[in-house]
């Protein structure tokens, strides 16, 4: 009975003590319910992406910068990427996450930037996908993928300087991209949340602009300033410059352009110098030993810039008898296909397009009959000499 | 009596003298000048600076198909015109490459890249016997320099292999036009006019990549030729990129003279073939011609005074002479008709010849053709997308956008 009093007693002495423990609670809970809110809002700041935003639970920061840099619609593909493969690293433990969900995002930040790119400049996306000689933009635009997808471990920190310094190799616009990277890398470190903050203070389409985002409105200035970092460069990356015309400045977008325009120069002085050394080879093969003359013209050695009045030499002759000889043997090198004449029906073809060219070349270097036949047929089929007649 | 003596002699003496007249027009032979004199190419005395030095498109030539004469219209190929008209003006340009007097010399394969010097030519004869070229010259700024018209007439000799080995039979007319142009441009240009011919070319390849930036640099002045209204900046990076791009530009021209001078070689062997055989019927043929026409001539003359003086003869031996004169006149014309015979043989062989050289280079003529067209494709391609990267960087810094 004692015992019982004790207890009640005990029950009435902790009676004064609820209020206490209620208002810690209310304030643990108000806490949470302001986290809550926050990372409600980030995720609704991402309408348009759908399985990032829940994996940026995870792995909150990289995923959010991440999704909230594409918020420009053509980017959804890449960060679907990124975030497809974020995804496939759940067994990781959290600590790593944060670095496999960077290195993720980096890994498919490399399509992404392609795909950004191409839909930067609409009338680009052929070349930026099909130039082979533009690793060094490419990389450049991986770096600033990986700064936007990896900014939350401190490993990643690396690619990001990795790729200013990839960046800082191509004029222009890779060392101001760089820059805003490099700025965007450090700032993620501390800003992973920060930034989901300032999402939650609401910046409804803030991420798309360098100049609609206000400054004092992200938590840090270094934090403001990558997340805009992030931004620029992941909607540079991915989406950016279609509608970067805000978003970029006029310099910026300068240099971006001519970026473009360098790796349409490396393509083209690929394609071009294979095409000569090609040619060059075909031209000794219908005669290096032939004329001087030819040979200067042909120039072998002329080179690029080849002929030089004194490699052209005088000519011609005894090497054009020793092109008529040399020509059979040196079949070796290339042999010039042989040729079979036009049908009746066919006219000279001086006025065909390149289709139809194709088509009498093939025709005329077809060894088998039934595969010429079928060749001229194709052809006239395709200038309309069938129906002609 | 005499008066009728009188008449018969100088009756006879007409008939004698007309035939003698046929006889010597039988006998009387064209009389070709054939040059064998060798014109070298004259290089410029004084050293020429590099900015001095102006760059030269060579155009295909017009095969002057058009302008054939009716009697030459059986034995012109015109598809040896074609190959002719893309093999002639390479070894112009090589020959003005080797002159040293030019900047780079160029066969153009279109007209889009602006030079200093463009030379357009037609090709109005070509035998193997004799060459006849019109040659038109002009500059960047639509300036016309001059119009000439070059023909040689070469000898069996210039087709010997130790003369082959030199050169091509018909080296003299390039090294002409070489000499021509350097007189020309000596005679006429002074520095400043050449620095704005440079400075023009420049510009036009500028208009054609950012017309937006470089239309305005430029005016038509009353000759309706191009002239500098103003000039951009060295440092203006809009300058730079074209620059950047002309290089580019260059170096495809480059790489189609590969095209060219693969063309070139192969069509060397059969072609030199095919001119100095031309050459030997070309000449048969003509003096069969000539021949033919003169006896047509003179046996028409004869058979006349034959007709006048069988006629009008007054004796018996008057009426024989003239009747005589018809005979002669009649076998003199039946010969022409013989001489005529074996031309058209000749005529024949010609024909021949130029099949058999046709079905040698049409093929080759029609592969290059394509691959310049293919290749001039894809560039052109290129450089479309420059200008609209061109176009967009004018457009971002103008703040149009």
């Amino acid at each position: 009975m004692d015992f019982m009093q004790l207890r009640s007693d005990k029950g009435k002495q902790h009676l004064p003590l609820p209020p206490l423990s209620r208002l810690i609670a209310l304030a643990a809970l108000s806490l949470s319910l302001v986290a809550c809110q926050s990372s409600s809002s980030s995720s609704s700041s991402s309408p348009s992406m759908p399985s990032s935003s829940s994996s940026s639970s995870s792995s909150p920061p990289s995923s959010s910068s991440s999704s909230s840099s594409p918020s420009s619609s053509q980017s959804s593909s890449s960060s679907s990427q990124s975030s497809g493969q974020t995804q496939s690293t759940p067994n990781s433990p959290s600590s790593q996450s944060g670095q496999q969900s960077s290195q993720g995002s980096a890994a498919g930040s490399q399509p992404s930037a392609n795909s950004g790119s191409a839909g930067q400049q609409p009338g680009q996306a052929g070349r930026d996908g099909s130039s082979p000689a533009a690793q060094g933009s490419q990389q450049g635009s991986q770096s600033t993928g990986s700064a936007a997808g990896s900014t939350p471990t401190g490993t990643l920190s690396n690619s990001p300087g990795q790729a200013a310094g990839s960046q800082a190799r191509l004029p222009g616009a890779g060392s101001q991209s760089g820059s805003a990277d490099r700025a965007g890398s450090t700032g993620d470190l501390d800003s992973g949340t920060s930034q989901s903050s300032g999402g939650g203070l609401g910046r409804p389409s803030g991420d798309y602009s360098l100049d609609t985002l206000p400054d004092g409105v992200l938590s840090g200035g270094s934090g403001s300033e990558d997340s805009n970092g992030q931004a620029s460069s992941g909607s540079g990356d991915g989406v950016a410059q279609p509608n970067g015309n805000g978003a970029m400045t006029a310099q910026e977008r300068g240099e971006v352009l001519d970026e473009q325009l360098r790796r349409g120069y490396e393509t083209f002085d690929g394609f071009i110098l294979s095409e000569r050394e090609r040619a060059q080879a075909e031209s000794n093969a219908a005669g290096s030993s032939a004329a001087g003359g030819s040979a200067g013209g042909g120039g072998g050695g002329g080179g690029s810039s080849s002929s030089q009045p004194q490699t052209m030499p005088e000519s011609g002759a005894p090497p054009s008898a020793v092109l008529a000889s040399s020509l059979p043997p040196g079949v070796s090198s290339s042999p010039p296909p042989e040729t079979f004449p036009a049908p009746e029906d066919i006219p000279n073809g001086r006025d065909d397009d390149v289709v139809a060219r194709q088509l009498r070349e093939a025709a005329m270097n077809e060894p088998d009959a039934q595969l010429r036949e079928a060749l001229w047929q194709e052809y006239r089929n395709y200038t309309g000499i069938g129906e002609d007649q | 009596m005499s008066a009728m003596t009188a008449l018969t002699v100088q009756q006879a003496k007409r008939i004698l003298g007309v035939g003698l007249l046929a006889l010597i027009l039988v006998a009387c032979n064209t009389h070709t000048v054939k040059s064998t004199s060798y014109t070298p190419i004259v290089q410029d005395s004084q050293d020429v600076p590099e900015e001095l030095l102006l760059d030269v498109g060579v155009a295909i030539f017009d095969p002057g198909i058009d302008e054939v004469a009716k009697r030459d219209e059986e034995t012109t190929n015109p598809e040896i015109r074609v190959a002719e008209s893309r093999y002639a003006p390479y070894l112009l340009a090589e020959t003005l490459q080797r002159s040293a007097n030019w900047g780079i010399v160029r066969l153009m394969p279109n007209s889009e890249s602006p030079m200093d010097v463009y030379i357009n030519g037609t090709i109005l004869q070509s035998d193997g016997e004799a060459m006849q070229m019109r040659i038109e010259v002009s500059d960047s700024s639509g300036r016309e320099w001059y119009t000439k018209v070059y023909d040689e007439v070469i000898s069996q000799f210039s087709y010997e292999p130790s003369q082959r080995q030199q050169a091509d039979p018909f080296q003299v007319i390039y090294n002409k036009i070489s000499n021509d142009l350097l007189e020309y441009r000596n005679r006429n240009l002074t520095d400043e006019q050449i620095v704005e011919i440079r400075t023009i070319s420049e510009l036009l390849f500028a208009r054609r990549f950012s017309p937006e930036v470089f239309d305005s640099y430029l005016t038509t002045n009353r000759q309706g030729n191009l002239a500098i209204t103003a000039l951009p900046a060295e440092t203006d990076p809009v300058l730079q990129r074209v620059r950047d791009i002309r290089e580019r530009d260059f170096m495809f021209i480059d790489t189609v003279q590969d095209y060219y001078a693969t063309y070139v070689r192969q069509m060397r062997l059969p072609y030199d073939t095919w001119r100095a055989l031309s050459y030997d019927e070309t000449i048969t043929l003509r003096e069969l011609r000539d021949s033919a026409k003169r006896r047509f001539i003179a046996g028409t003359a004869v058979v006349l005074g034959g007709l006048a003086a069988a006629t009008s003869g007054g004796n018996y031996a008057t009426q024989t002479g003239g009747a005589i004169g018809v005979g002669a006149g009649a076998y003199l014309i039946k010969s022409g008709f013989d001489k005529q015979a074996e031309a058209r043989i000749h005529m024949d062989a010609l024909e021949e010849l130029g099949e058999s050289l046709e079905n040698e280079v049409a093929p080759r003529v029609f592969s290059l053709d394509d691959r310049t067209i293919t290749l001039t494709g894809s560039v052109e391609e290129q450089y479309a997308q420059w200008k609209e990267v061109l176009a967009e960087i004018y457009a971002s810094e103008v703040g149009d956008i």
